[in-house]
């Protein structure tokens, strides 16, 4: 029986496999479980009143206004600054009352008929956890960008290049003092390539790999 | 062997590991913390190599990376392959246990070398030698020149295999970068460290000290040891600084992009050992807001007749053997120097009990080392030259004579003075490799005859210090390297503390060099007659080389360097380049600033190509991009090709099967019942807003302001100069959004090219757009039974022909998945194309298979897609057209909405030229016999241009190309496309396509669609 929902990374089999990798290991990599990832465009200089109405419709989630930042919620959902009119919604699949499908459909019918897009990239988008007490070795061979404490700190997010793949990514805990983990999502067909690269890199540290 | 030349204690060795390695076959003996050099030396071994034209006996010269002689090739066993690596310095290479090392340029061995023939046809191999012989006949060059001659030139031999190592590369980020842990860069990166700054110290050697491990000089009241290890406690505490050992920095790129090689694993015995994933190499790239470069300085050597036999060397190099690895160079040492550092080594060669002559170009030796090699009772003559070196394989003595005023000629008796070492110095070189990378220019220093760094550049900023700006007083780099610290700090706004002061004894490192600068040590010949002054020992050129060039009026030094070769081999000239301006100067006439100096480039040193591709090679070259179904395809046999990033299933061969068989099979299938294609590649793209149809009615050549929601249209898309970029259909899902698709391989282009209009050209309109290509899951249905098929799994949408008619679109449910259903056709048949959110592709495939075996349903791949529109004559973007292709070549004009106000491409379309009536034109081919299958790209000919030849002496005019080409079961015969000059008018004409094998096949021009012209089927 096929199953319903075929994620990019299930050729992978990553949860055969979790159980085998040391749980010590000093880099942690998992599989993140698919989230409602909706694509917003507007303009919130030219158009603040659809800034208004489309926090609103996201329940009070606030646009960020500081560039390659994000606003981040206690219930696992975050607003991504993604560039001076594109923003990133990502939330989990299924939200505590009922399908987070609610918040597409609030966008887009409070957005409808302006000079404003709404569109879900739930299935376009794969999520890649990478963490452990030397995960940031594992980041320098896959991306240029500076992740150090003093430059990329919680609450921030961005969009660049790792092991060829576009992708976004922040620290999940905004709260924390330093960034110990980090979310990256890419397209899903990159995904498969990317993870095997991050595999790949941190085996010199002890790598393991956690289940879904 | 023994080492019979180690020195009973001492040197910075580990006595209780001692190793054994092997060099041209011969098994030794040496302590952890050799290198090979040094343990060679140990063990009396001076020849090590034969030179690059010449094969003359060369021996070890240096201590470090500067090395031009003593190259060899590493893991040369059998068993060794894929790790063997060519012209290794083996003064910088690390001993470790079994290491395997040979030779370069010998044969058949070190000591019997036939090449050496060329040392006597020296005089018939000049300078300039190559380019000279460009001159002479093109039989000479394949008898003689190619075959023999190249051949004896050369170093090391490379591997046959592939690189078997793993390595790797990292991006890293710094405040202050500073290069090199002697003393200065030391003293720099406390200072640095304290600020709080983001500090990466580099160094290329296996420990901190530099200078400091040849000439352990108190400091700060401490011994060179402690102190040391007392900054480099200060540094590993500070979590802001990283210190990198074994990491040479080999490139300065702008805005201080640096580059750095690091040696993981190549000194450990079991290098890659199993278990041990860490890569032999690191690549790293290092983004440094400010560079401090305290990379020290080169000694230089002394120019004199047969200088370059085995057991002359530097004299500092002298010392390092010394102090360092306990190894004394020889019983009977000769030092022949011009300032008074250099005196330190013929000092601590007396105190190991070596027997020490010193003979001192300068008139006057007052300093306090003369003072004390004097009171040792060291014979010592000033105001002399050496006049030739005596020995073959080995020096055995030195002639010296007393010198006139000026240094230009002997004036008195010549001595000859036994020795088996010289160690010679001509002053120092600051390493300004990398001052000069970063586009910096040098200043000629004439009291310490050398070039130093002149004002560093202000995109890629650096600041030298200690020996690398020329201070060669410990005390003054001492100061220098905290300064300089300082002042990359102030730079970048961080503020710094008190600048730790420490200082060296006076005493014990005088620091002054009261230079006198002889570039070509006067003989009782000139420098042609009688053996030779070498310069450059790796490229062999010598002093008379440089006089020959510039007899022959060469004058720039660029044009010198490249026409004798000089400072051109692995070591890129960092012991020659100098000495060659000063023996330039003399014979030129004119000042050493004046000549100027040759470009310095990245790297450093030489750095292995396996390095900087890091992990990228093999299996992570590049993305490989797969579908929501790719499984499926996977384990149904399909076979995969790769467009743009993506692997598309190309077909799918049953067992036993041919390529042609399955395509025929999967095309058949199409025509005759139901196929199915994997479509989810093509690109997909939202374009949203007011202004949504109007910006599409400039980016397509067609009209869009009237198509209908819910309906869908082709479109043509041209780039500025009016030739085809990429087509696709869009459809229209709401008043204010499209839906556009474009080719897979076009996908971000498209995008791209798009968002570029939207930003810079068109800031009037109302669109965004985003990506969405990867959140759908596409299947083609395509075949008489489509809709058959499509209707027993879709129930909430009326498929009739007349309620779902050709390029409509409608929303659906499709096996119970929520799907956008468009009927569209690439295959002429009657089509539909499934669309669902990409995590339920593959139920969507499969249900769609299940329910399909009714009707025979075949996946098919892009192969069989490519000949289903080439019966049809769509074109397929890339393959019919080539980017210089407009849309009345395609004969598309029907699509060209000659009226619209503009579109991209429009007014190049207006250009004569693109209506020329013999441009190439889209035509259908059609063989004289239906089975003949033309190859694509074949060319064709007029009927009366046929060649009767397979090979005709002259060319003849090619008419056009064949674009596609295929069987065609539907058309029952070959079908071709191809572009043909001025086709469209020359349809029903014969033409000759010229095959490789001599035929010459007959083919009639034709329209492009080959089966159901009248399009009954895809409206069915």
């Amino acid at each position: 029986m096929v199953e319903l929902n075929y994620r990019p990374l299930s050729p992978l089999a990553l949860s055969a496999r979790a159980g085998k990798t040391p749980s010590s290991a000093d880099v942690h990599l998992w599989e993140l479980p698919k989230r409602r990832m909706l694509t917003l465009r507007l303009d919130p200089v030219a158009a603040p009143e659809l800034v208004a109405r489309a926090e609103e419709a996201m329940g009070g989630m606030k646009l960020p206004t500081k560039p390659n930042t994000m606003t981040a919620y206690t219930s696992d959902s975050y607003v991504l600054w993604m560039s001076p009119d594109e923003f990133m919604i990502d939330m989990p699949y299924e939200g505590p009352n009922g399908s987070d499908a609610a918040v597409l459909q609030a966008l887009t019918s409070a957005l409808a008929g302006e000079f404003a897009l709404v569109a879900d990239v739930s299935d376009q988008m794969a999520g890649i956890g990478l963490g452990g007490d030397l995960w940031r070795e594992v980041w320098s061979k896959v991306c240029a960008l500076d992740i150090h404490d003093s430059v990329f700190k919680p609450g921030d997010c961005a969009q660049t290049v790792a092991a060829k793949a576009n992708i976004v990514f922040y620290g999940p805990d905004a709260t924390a003092d330093r960034v110990d983990h980090v979310r990256l999502y890419t397209r899903r067909s990159f995904s498969q390539y990317l993870f095997m690269r991050l595999e790949d890199a941190a085996l010199e540290y002890g790598v393991s790999l956690k289940a879904l | 062997m023994t080492q019979e030349f180690r020195l009973p204690a001492g040197g910075r060795i580990d006595r209780s590991e001692l190793l054994s390695f092997t060099f041209d076959g011969q098994t030794y003996t040496g302590y952890r913390g050799d290198t090979v050099a040094s343990a060679l030396l140990a063990n009396g071994v001076h020849l090590v190599g034969r030179s690059f034209k010449y094969h003359r006996p060369r021996g070890i010269v240096s201590a470090g990376v500067e090395e031009p002689n003593a190259l060899i090739d590493c893991n040369v066993t059998a068993a060794e392959k894929g790790t063997r690596e060519a012209n290794n310095r083996a003064t910088f290479t690390e001993l470790r246990q079994g290491l395997t090392t040979k030779s370069v340029n010998a044969f058949p061995n070190l000591n019997f070398d036939i090449g050496a023939i060329n040392a006597v046809m020296a005089r018939f191999i000049p300078a300039g030698f190559y380019y000279k012989s460009f001159l002479v006949s093109t039989t000479m060059w394949h008898r003689l020149i190619e075959p023999v001659i190249r051949r004896a030139a050369g170093l090391g031999v490379s591997d046959d295999v592939a690189d078997i190592s793993r390595y790797d590369a990292h991006y890293q980020h710094a405040d202050v970068v500073i290069v090199g842990a002697g003393p200065t860069g030391l003293q720099a990166a406390r200072t640095a460290a304290k600020s709080g700054a983001r500090v990466i110290l580099v160094e290329q050697d296996t420990e901190c000290g530099g200078s400091l491990l040849r000439d352990p000089v108190e400091i700060d009241g401490m011994d060179a040891d402690l102190w040391v290890a007392t900054v480099e406690a200060e540094l590993a505490q500070a979590d802001n600084v990283r210190v990198m050992t074994r990491t040479t920095l080999s490139g300065i790129f702008d805005h201080n992009m640096l580059t750095a090689l690091e040696r993981v694993t190549d000194h450990l015995d079991i290098p890659e050992a199993d278990g041990d994933p860490r890569p032999r190499m690191r690549w790293h790239r290092i983004r440094a807001k400010q560079v401090v470069l305290a990379t020290g300085a080169f000694e230089r050597p002394l120019v004199f007749r047969n200088n370059d036999l085995p057991g002359i060397m530097f004299a500092s190099a002298v010392e390092t053997y010394l102090q360092r690895y306990g190894v004394k160079t020889g019983e009977q040492g000769l030092f022949l120097i011009n300032n008074d550092m250099a005196l330190s080594a013929a000092i601590k060669a007396k105190e190991a009990g070596v027997e020490v002559t010193v003979v001192d170009v300068r008139s006057e030796s007052t300093g306090p080392y003369t003072e004390r090699l004097q009171a040792m009772g060291v014979p010592f003559f000033t105001n002399h030259t050496l006049v030739e070196a005596k020995g073959t394989k080995r020096v055995k003595g030195a002639v010296i004579a007393p010198m006139n005023g000026d240094g230009t000629a002997i004036a008195g008796e010549m001595q000859t003075i036994e020795c088996d070492f010289i160690g010679s110095s001509s002053g120092y070189n600051p390493i300004v490799h990398l001052h000069c990378q970063s586009g910096a220019k040098l200043d000629f220093d004439p009291a310490t005859a050398c070039f130093v760094p002149g004002a560093p550049v202000s995109a890629t900023p650096t600041i030298s210090a200690g020996g690398a700006k020329g201070l060669f007083s410990l005390n003054d780099a001492l100061l220098s390297g905290a300064d300089a610290a300082a002042r990359a700090l102030d730079a970048i706004g961080l503020a710094h503390g008190e600048k730790t002061v420490v200082s060296a004894s006076e005493e014990a490192h005088p620091g002054s060099l009261h230079i006198r600068h002889l570039w070509l040590l006067p003989s009782d010949k000139p420098t042609s007659k009688g053996g030779k002054f070498w310069v450059d020992f790796q490229n062999d050129v010598t002093a008379a080389d440089l006089e020959l060039a510039v007899r022959e009026n060469f004058r720039s030094v660029e044009h010198i360097k490249r026409y004798t070769t000089l400072g051109m081999a692995t070591d890129q000239g960092k012991t020659s380049n100098i000495n060659a301006l000063g023996i330039l100067s003399d014979v030129l006439g004119v000042t050493i600033p004046d000549i100027g100096t040759t470009t310095f480039r990245p790297p450093y040193t030489p750095t292995t190509f396996g390095a900087i591709a890091g992990r990228e090679p093999g299996d992570f070259l590049d993305v490989a991009r797969t579908t929501p179904m790719h499984d499926w395809h996977v384990e149904h046999g399909a076979l995969f090709e790769d467009v743009g990033q993506w692997k598309r299933a190309w077909y799918y061969p049953k067992p036993g099967e041919t390529m042609h068989a399955a395509v025929d099979r999967e095309c058949r299938a199409v025509r005759e019942s139901l196929g199915i294609l994997d479509a989810s590649t093509l690109g997909k793209i939202i374009v949203k807003g007011p202004d949504a149809a109007e910006f599409l009615n400039r980016v397509y050549t067609n009209k869009w302001m009237k198509l209908g929601i819910g309906r869908c249209r082709y479109g043509l898309m041209l780039g500025e100069d009016g030739m085809i970029m990429d087509d696709g259909v869009s459809a229209r899902v709401a008043e204010d959004e499209f839906l556009m698709t474009t080719t897979t391989g076009g996908a971000a282009g498209v995008l791209s090219h798009l968002e570029d209009y939207l930003q810079t050209e068109w800031t009037d309109l109302k669109v965004y757009l985003t990506s969405v290509t990867e959140q759908w899951a596409v299947a083609s249905i395509n075949g008489p039974k489509a809709r058959d098929l499509l209707a027993e799994l879709c129930e909430d949408v009326d498929l009739s022909p007349d309620a779902f008619k050709f390029m409509e679109w409608k929303e659906a449910t499709v096996a119970g998945l929520p799907a956008r259903i468009f009927r569209i056709s690439f295959t002429g048949d009657l089509a539909f194309e499934i669309n669902v959110p990409a995590d339920k592709g593959m139920a969507l495939w499969t249900a769609l298979i299940t329910a399909g075996a009714k009707y025979g349903i075949t996946p098919y791949g892009t192969e069989a897609m490519h000949v289903l529109r080439a019966e049809k004559g769509f074109i397929i973007v890339g393959q019919d057209t080539d980017g210089s292709l407009n849309p009345y070549d395609m004969d598309m004009g029907w699509i060209v909405g000659q009226d619209k106000a503009d579109f991209i491409g429009k007014r190049s379309l207006t250009r004569k030229d693109m209506s020329e009536p013999l441009r190439k034109q889209y035509v259908g081919i059609l063989t004289e016999d239906p089975k003949e299958v033309l190859p694509e790209g074949a060319q064709l000919v007029n009927l009366a241009d046929a060649p009767t030849t397979a090979a005709p002496k002259e060319p003849v005019p090619m008419q056009g190309h064949v674009s596609s080409s295929y069987w065609s079961s539907a058309a029952g015969r070959s079908i071709a496309l191809g572009l043909v000059k001025g086709g469209l008018a020359r349809k029903g004409e014969t033409l000759v396509v010229p095959m490789p094998d001599g035929r010459n096949v007959k083919v009639t021009l034709g329209d492009t669609v080959f089966v159901d012209a009248e399009g009954a089927r895809q409206h069915g």
